[in-house]
């Protein structure tokens, strides 16, 4: 419980190097999975359209950015 | 606050740029402002250089040999992945995130390692490889499909070279000192409407900087205190 309140405190933290520190590693973070996952549902078969919408983004923009990292 | 430039000023920002450029440097410093004030032959600051055996050509030579640049700054740095990630783990340690343990977990089900290219984003990674660079313009045009934007500045090292930190003081304190003098003025509407960034202001400036380039070019003038003296009084003049 005393957990969750600091968690709170530091995303929402009023200083900004802490905050701005959490966003840049969420991004970070949701980039690099989204490439892990992506490369891994183009193995398992997946559709650049199916992947996007997951992803809830266009199939080019999904294809643009991830082709590369996926043997096509 | 905002402090107007005035012709002469705006006028040897912009030559130092371009001298900056030409001389294959990464930053603007004192010293290439020097050149810029030099270079431009109906600026105050210019008389006075002149009038103390300056001129263009020998300046810029000591500015080529003298010049220093800053270490690049961590942002631009091509070994910052690994720091990057445990910069990373801490930051999402303080919102409940055990990066470590999601790192395992990929490791195990997917066989893939998430510190490595951690962060590797085309804004971050720029200039290190063609591969990056065709993904990075992929991915600004996405970006702008969606209305999304780009992340963070886009680096300025394509935009040429930029001021260095001794170059953002020395404005800095100029800066300062014209709202020093507006509080002190009079009439406080006529000082406003003067621009307060003057050629002869960044000159006294300059002869203040401890720049080691700056220094070099004002050692070779046959009186560093005259030089100075007669670009305080022509800062004084608040020409209009």
């Amino acid at each position: 419980m005393n957990d969750a309140a600091d968690l709170s405190d530091t995303a929402a933290s009023k200083d900004p190097e802490q905050g701005l520190a959490a966003v840049r590693a969420l991004r970070a973070l949701a980039d690099r999975l989204e490439a892990v996952q992506v490369r891994n549902a183009r193995e398992q078969g997946w559709s650049w359209q199916a992947i996007a919408d997951v992803l809830q983004v266009s199939r080019q923009a999904v294809h643009q950015k991830h082709s590369r990292d996926s043997h096509e | 606050m905002y402090t107007r430039f005035d012709t002469e000023s705006r006028i040897a920002v912009a030559q130092a740029t371009d001298i900056a450029r030409e001389l294959g440097h990464r930053e603007v410093g004192p010293g290439h402002l020097l050149l810029g004030l030099l270079a431009n032959p109906r600026g105050t600051a210019y008389a006075a250089l002149r009038d103390h055996g300056l001129d263009l050509d020998g300046a810029r030579e000591i500015v080529a040999t003298h010049h220093v640049e800053a270490d690049p700054e961590p942002e631009d740095a091509a070994d910052g992945e690994t720091r990057g990630y445990d910069d990373d783990r801490e930051a999402l340690k303080a919102i409940g995130i055990d990066l470590d343990r999601v790192r395992e977990a990929v490791r195990a089900n997917l066989g893939d390692d998430l510190a490595e290219r951690w962060a590797d984003r085309p804004e971050r990674g720029r200039g290190r490889g063609e591969r990056r660079g065709r993904r990075r313009r992929h991915h600004d045009h996405e970006h702008h499909g969606r209305g999304r934007g780009r992340r963070g500045p886009r680096s300025r090292r394509e935009d040429g070279p930029r001021f260095s930190r001794e170059l953002r003081a020395l404005l800095r304190d100029v800066r300062r000192s014209v709202l020093r003098d507006r509080l002190d003025s009079d009439d406080h509407d006529e000082a406003r409407r003067v621009p307060g960034m003057t050629g002869a202001r960044l000159l006294v400036a300059i002869t203040r900087s401890d720049d080691a380039a700056a220094q070099a070019v004002l050692a070779t003038a046959d009186s560093l205190e005259g030089l100075r003296a007669q670009a305080e009084a022509a800062a004084e003049q608040r020409t209009a």
